[in-house]
């Protein structure tokens, strides 16, 4: 008899170590095997990711999403969306909730290094701010010693908050809040006099206030926000004309055609994937003030960047 | 002949034979055990290392050594001296203190309101009884996220801006940012005065002792309420006045956008603190009423037949014996309400869910860690409120005979 148990409890034992550990699959293959790409977007947000009100989204993010899921699928419907604030964005992407985030997330050091992420590009540069209302009859950010600022957690923006202020000898109160509606609501009420996040965002919940004219944003541009997403997209500006070259030769790979920018002077080819880059070109020609005439997509001196980028993106995509 | 005087062996010995190794059963069971315990063993240290693997094959930071590095970021209230410039350690302690603030706060006035919404109950009268039912039904039954976002979003709001503030008397000031008291700066010499202090109220415990033997041997009442405020104002003060009241008070003013100086009560806090109590009153003063309608009628009865009145009944008769009922009962009133202040992440309000479980995972991505050590300090908390509890319970049973 006792031997009996000792074999049994040893045979459970065994199994148990025998089993394998659960281990993460790769990104690719698991949206593949599902037949759509899961994507994060910011709770909504005019421009970036907002609905209608028939439930359908558009904006950029959403835009980047859909390019992703025509890129992987040749269709660019097969995507979902699901809306994430700024506190849950990480543990929805590192727990595999969502596969990909296009949520305007600055792409810092840390968050490319220890939290188990890549980004793989950014399709937009932006800067933090600062929005006051008019009857304070404040011109500059430099004026706001002993102010109350409303931050929304968990961003880059409390961090750099604290940085410009201590930089310049000023005292601040943080009133710090889950979502950005809820910011916006206690500014709204004036419970701070400040509120304070990337610029683009700034505007946006400029629009969603109930008196937009109160309110005016200060001159003053305090950080640079590389907004990225991990997945290769779009970048707009000088110095990423590899990453938007590489996108392209990418783009060419999976869906044989060549995507081409709306001021190429090359015949285009419209399939679902280039219909949906070019809309997202026209939504960043809008309100990204882009005057670059066109990109060459085959230009020498940026072969080694796009090597390097296309090794990263190889961790990435397999 | 054989020698037949010794009586024949009789078998003396009398207990059974013990039964081999694995028939006994004392000895199986304790097998049983020891695998048991192996096994729950081996299943968490699974567990475990499983989660390691899984962390490190994603890329995620483990370990607690960021504990150690800079926060850079600011909190709105905060009990200890804190910097942007300070660790996310420390911000674990600022967190953990705020919502230990709010659990005192919120206790001491639930319990307060909830007796006297309790006893209310119970009244005589008519209308008394029915405002304290509408107060109970009503505070029960909205759920506690939503009572705080009223408290916050509807009165909060309804105080003027900095500018125009109601103020009393210039010193202290209420607005939607808060409410500012002045505070006191103690000068050299007040430590004679905080002596005093001390020496008042050890003076009042041994004076409730004196006169509670003094009553059970000769029955004479001696007016120790009269005598403890005097002693507990009067020797303090004398203190205070000869040492040349070292006493100055710092007025919070207006500069630029805020107030600065004086103590500041964030109208988070003060949001956060208000609905929990009214809450929490709520429901204890429902374990209120059903500690005293627990006590038997007899005992009112014969407290009546004595001479008592009504409100001493109440007092000398009822209620301790009631406790007995109402302790286990406040216990987990209080516990809840430790374990919602965690709600005041809805209002902004920098406790520990919010600071430590909210922006420093945030900007750390170590949510296992981070999580973990938030539950284990609630787990904490709850079981050091239900030790004292406990501990009050014990000295407030029925000894038996």
């Amino acid at each position: 008899m006792k031997s009996a148990t000792t074999f049994a409890a040893a045979g459970v034992l065994a199994a148990m170590f025998a089993m394998p550990s659960a281990h993460a699959g790769a990104t690719l293959d698991a949206v593949k095997a599902k037949g759509f790409v899961q994507c994060g977007v910011s709770t909504p947000f005019p421009g970036f990711a907002a609905t209608n009100e028939k439930g359908e989204w558009s904006g950029l993010d959403v835009d980047v999403c859909r390019a992703v899921a025509a890129a992987v699928f040749g269709d660019a419907t097969k995507v979902k969306y699901s809306p994430l604030t700024a506190k849950e964005r990480f543990t929805a992407l590192q727990s595999g909730e969502v596969d990909m985030l296009s949520r305007n997330t600055t792409w810092t050091l840390t968050r490319d290094s220890g939290m188990g992420m890549n980004f793989a590009g950014v399709n937009y540069y932006d800067g933090q701010g600062f929005m006051v209302s008019k009857k304070l009859g404040v011109d500059s950010a430099k004026k706001l010693d002993g102010a109350s600022v409303c931050i929304q957690s968990g961003t880059t923006t409390e961090l750099n908050l604290a940085d410009y202020f201590r930089a310049n000898n000023m005292k601040y109160e943080p009133i710090t809040f889950e979502k950005s509606d809820e910011t916006v609501k206690a500014f709204e009420a004036g419970r701070c006099d400040v509120l304070t996040s990337d610029q683009s965002q700034l505007y946006a919940l400029r629009i969603l206030m109930a008196d937009p004219e109160s309110a005016v944003v200060l001159p003053e541009v305090i950080s640079k926000e590389p907004l990225g997403a991990p997945w290769c997209v779009m970048a707009m500006m000088t110095g990423s004309k590899s990453c938007v070259g590489h996108c392209l030769r990418w783009w060419k790979q999976k869906t044989s055609v060549w995507i081409l920018p709306i001021s190429m002077k090359r015949p285009r080819v419209k399939t679902q994937a280039s219909s949906v880059l070019s809309g997202q070109m026209k939504v960043m020609r809008r309100t990204c003030h882009w005057t670059r005439n066109g990109l060459t997509t085959s230009s020498s001196k940026w072969v080694t960047t796009a090597n390097r980028l296309s090794v990263m993106l190889a961790r990435v995509l397999l | 002949m054989a020698n037949n005087n010794a009586p024949p062996a009789i078998e003396t010995n009398l207990t059974p034979g013990k039964p081999p190794f694995w028939n006994d059963p004392e000895k199986r069971a304790l097998l049983f055990q020891v695998l048991l315990v192996i096994g729950i063993f081996v299943f968490f240290a699974y567990i475990f290392s499983n989660t390691l693997y899984n962390l490190e094959k994603r890329g995620i930071n483990t370990g607690f050594a960021f504990l150690s590095s800079p926060a850079g970021f600011g909190i709105a209230q905060s009990l200890i001296p804190y910097t942007e410039a300070d660790t996310f350690g420390r911000t674990f302690f600022v967190g953990l203190l705020n919502t230990l603030l709010v659990a005192v706060l919120g206790v001491i006035f639930a319990t307060l309101l909830g007796f006297i919404v309790g006893v209310s109950r119970l009244s005589k009268n008519w209308l008394v009884s029915r405002i304290a039912l509408g107060y109970i039904e009503l505070f029960r039954n909205i759920p506690l996220l939503l009572q705080i976002l009223f408290w916050y979003r509807a009165i909060m709001p309804m105080f003027p801006s900095p500018r125009e503030s109601y103020s009393v008397g210039d010193l202290a000031f209420a607005n939607n940012r808060g409410l500012f008291i002045p505070s006191p700066i103690p000068e050299a010499g007040f430590d004679w005065t905080l002596w005093a202090i001390a020496i008042a109220v050890s003076g009042i415990f041994l004076l409730r002792r004196w006169a509670r033997q003094r009553q059970e041997a000769t029955g004479q009442q001696f007016p120790v309420l009269w005598v403890s405020l005097g002693l507990l104002i009067g020797l303090p003060g004398l203190v205070f006045l000869l040492s040349g009241s070292p006493l100055s008070w710092d007025v919070p003013k207006l500069a630029g956008f805020n107030f600065k100086g004086g103590i500041s009560i964030i109208p988070e806090l003060g949001a956060l603190v208000l609905a929990l109590s009214i809450y929490t009153a709520a429901f204890i003063a429902e374990i209120v009423r059903s500690g005293i309608q627990s006590v038997s009628k007899g005992q009112t009865e014969a407290a009546a037949s004595l001479g008592l009145k009504p409100n001493r009944t109440l007092q000398l008769v009822t209620i301790p014996q009631a406790m007995r009922v109402i302790i286990p009962q406040l216990t987990s009133q209080y516990l809840n309400l430790t374990k919602n202040s965690s709600l005041g992440v809805a209002v902004g309000y920098p406790d520990l869910v919010a600071v430590f479980g909210g922006t420093t995972l945030n900007q750390t991505g170590q949510a296992v860690e981070i999580i973990f050590m938030t539950m284990l300090v609630y787990l904490t908390i709850s079981l050091l409120i239900s030790f004292f509890m406990n501990i009050y319970n014990k000295k407030m049973a029925l000894v038996e005979r």
